[in-house]
């Protein structure tokens, strides 16, 4: 993790106007990603996480939501401030994106062939033959068999495991030196599901990107990601190495999150986290977990705290030092 | 774990190579009906000199002779050929149906194309436009136009063209609406298409089912927009055999002479359910998903 980091994101805010009011669903967010590393993103539906990965890609729609502050540099370059034309160079080219649902990703009146050879002639300027025998190699590598003669298969011919195996495929055509994905593996089987993995890790290897992996699945991203951020109501609210967000969760969500996961060695109930996700058009003053929270005080809903350095390379975005052990005892109706 | 993980058992399963759109159209019998229905009609408008008995603008015979041996279609008040005349007037009824349509629909998917996908001012202001056009039936905004350029075949075209444009204009943006918020648009935006390769590559292509049928329904409403101005005395004028205005001709004598209103209305059915049959038959050939029926 020597030299300057490959994506960095600074305060970046992401809002959409709606019949409802404001949502802030991206509010103030720090990132960093070195080169080849994998940094997982973990949170609930509505935490910020896809729209984290949207505003990267510079694909929030306008005229109702709108990056309102912040900057993405990548490779140096605030990607916020390049033209369309630099921007389309940068998608697909540089930065490759897959996304959940493989079902509805392809266009299902183009063949796969067709939707492969794209990224090549857009990015490296390949003539159509070359681009088609790329893109059955292309194939190939994601594990399709039989590649130069699906290629002129169209998408609903193929079961669902197969078309994100070829997202895939698209998304690291050109090489790119950054892949997100965004909940790649939530629509599929869970045997699939380990496959894909296991071939989206060996792409990253084989061709040296850095891998953003979006999900709300805690299993996915131990295994995987090198760093954690977890995402609460638009905010990074703890991230730092894997190991030691997992052994030492410092954020009451986040300790919340971890004893939620059901256990083969405990045969008691779950234990899942009271209350309900905030409205992002109505955060409250302080702290957004506050209302769900076993260990607020009243401080805590009068100001948003700043992120606080609990361990190495460890942040949290909490007033207190929490015992993660102690949030049974508090469970139990003990004081904090 | 590496190299195991690379293949799913289920999909090896060999795939048959698929035959193109026109192949699967022509497996359609109902299109295949209607293809033959609609080259037969431009095979006699090409070759009606040949064909038709008689000058279809000629007195030949006894007006209001009943279909006979001779006159297989009988003749009209002016003693003419009603055979002769129905098969001229395919020349002028079948190129009002398809320039009007063509017409219509380039400038009406272009607008529905633009507004869809566009979204703010631009939807606004073309679909108040659009609104605009459709708070009048057709057939006076048809009638607007004509009274502006004057009463020719030619100008018909142009009012009939101008009639359908808000219908496609309407449809083309309820169909990009829908298929622009599709995963599979953003994925093309993710590969780092523009915006025009998106609108016509990844949209509109999804996006013809629809437009097609209405193609095809609106070669039928056109040819009986363009009868029905004929018959005001605005479009074809006599004695063109015009399969409308041969209808209207027709019109006052029906109960002494149902022939003259029933043949030609005949053939302009006969072009409309042949255009829904093939309409039909290419909505589902061009669709890849459909292509096993």
């Amino acid at each position: 993790m020597s030299g300057a980091p490959l994506l960095e994101i600074e305060d970046l805010a992401v809002e959409f106007r709606t019949g409802g009011g404001v949502v802030r669903a991206v509010d103030g967010v720090n990132l960093t990603l070195a080169r080849g590393e994998t940094l997982g993103i973990l949170g609930e539906s509505g935490s910020g996480k896809s729209v984290t990965s949207l505003a990267i890609m510079r694909l929030v729609r306008a005229p109702r939501g709108k990056i309102t502050r912040g900057a993405v540099r990548f490779e140096g370059r605030d990607l916020l401030t390049l033209t369309p034309a630099e921007m389309r160079q940068v998608r697909g080219g540089s930065i490759g994106m897959i996304f959940q649902d493989p079902m509805t990703s392809l266009n299902p009146v183009l063949t796969i062939g067709r939707q492969l050879v794209e990224p090549l002639e857009l990015h490296l300027g390949m003539s159509r033959r070359a681009a088609r025998a790329r893109a059955a190699e292309l194939l190939a590598t994601v594990g399709i068999p039989e590649a130069v003669r699906r290629l002129d298969n169209y998408p609903h011919q193929f079961s669902g495991g197969m078309r994100q195996r070829v997202m895939i495929a698209i998304a690291v055509a050109c090489e790119p030196k950054l892949l997100i994905a965004d909940e790649p593996t939530t629509a599929l089987d869970v045997t699939i599901q380990a496959q894909i993995l296991e071939l989206i890790r060996r792409l990253q290897a084989e061709l040296g990107m850095a891998l953003i992996l979006i999900t709300h699945d805690l299993g996915v991203v131990a295994g995987a990601a090198d760093r954690l951020a977890v995402m609460y109501a638009g905010r990074v609210v703890e991230d730092g190495p894997t190991d030691a967000v997992f052994a030492n969760p410092k954020m009451p969500y986040t300790i919340g999150l971890m004893h939620s996961i059901p256990r083969a060695d405990d045969e008691g109930a779950l234990s899942p986290i009271g209350g309900q996700p905030p409205d992002l058009s109505a955060l409250p003053p302080g702290c957004a977990f506050a209302p769900r929270c076993d260990f607020a005080r009243p401080v805590c809903r009068e100001r948003v705290p700043e992120p606080r350095t609990v361990g190495p390379g460890h942040r949290a975005r909490c007033l207190f030092d929490i015992d993660p052990a102690r949030v049974g005892a508090v469970r139990e109706g003990v004081a904090p | 774990m590496k190299s195991e993980v690379a293949v799913a058992p289920a999909d090896t399963a060999a795939i048959p190579r698929q035959p193109g759109w026109i192949r699967r159209l022509l497996r359609n019998k109902g299109a295949l009906v209607g293809l033959a229905i609609l080259f037969g009609w431009i095979f006699v408008a090409i070759f009606a000199p040949m064909i038709a008995p008689y000058d279809p603008t000629l007195t030949v015979a006894r007006a209001r002779q009943a279909p006979s041996a001779e006159f297989w279609f009988g003749t009209d008040q002016l003693g003419r050929d009603l055979v002769s005349r129905v098969l001229y007037g395919s020349r002028i009824s079948l190129s009002l149906g398809l320039i009007s349509v063509t017409l219509g629909a380039i400038p009406g998917i272009t607008l529905g194309l633009l507004a869809g996908f566009y979204g703010g001012w631009v939807d606004t202001v073309i679909s108040r436009f659009v609104d605009a056009l459709l708070a009048f039936p057709s057939i006076l905004l048809a009638l607007l136009v004509i009274a502006t350029l004057g009463p020719s075949l030619q100008n018909v075209m142009v009012a009939v063209g101008v009639a359908t444009v808000p219908e496609f204009a309407r449809l083309t943006r309820g169909s990009v609406l829908a298929i622009k918020a599709l995963p599979y648009v953003d994925a093309a935006r993710v590969v780092g298409a523009k915006g025009l390769r998106i609108m016509v590559l990844h949209i509109l292509r999804n996006a013809n089912a629809p437009i097609v049928v209405l193609a095809t329904l609106q070669v039928g409403a056109a040819i009986l927009i363009g009868a029905g101005l004929s018959f005001l005395g605005l479009g074809a004028q006599p004695p063109t055999p015009e399969w409308g205005l041969i209808s209207a001709e027709g019109r006052q004598v029906l109960r002494k002479a149902w022939w003259i209103s029933t043949f030609p209305g005949l053939a302009i059915l006969s072009v409309v359910i042949a255009c829904n049959l093939v309409g039909d038959g290419l909505r589902s050939a061009l669709d890849p998903k459909m292509r096993n029926s």
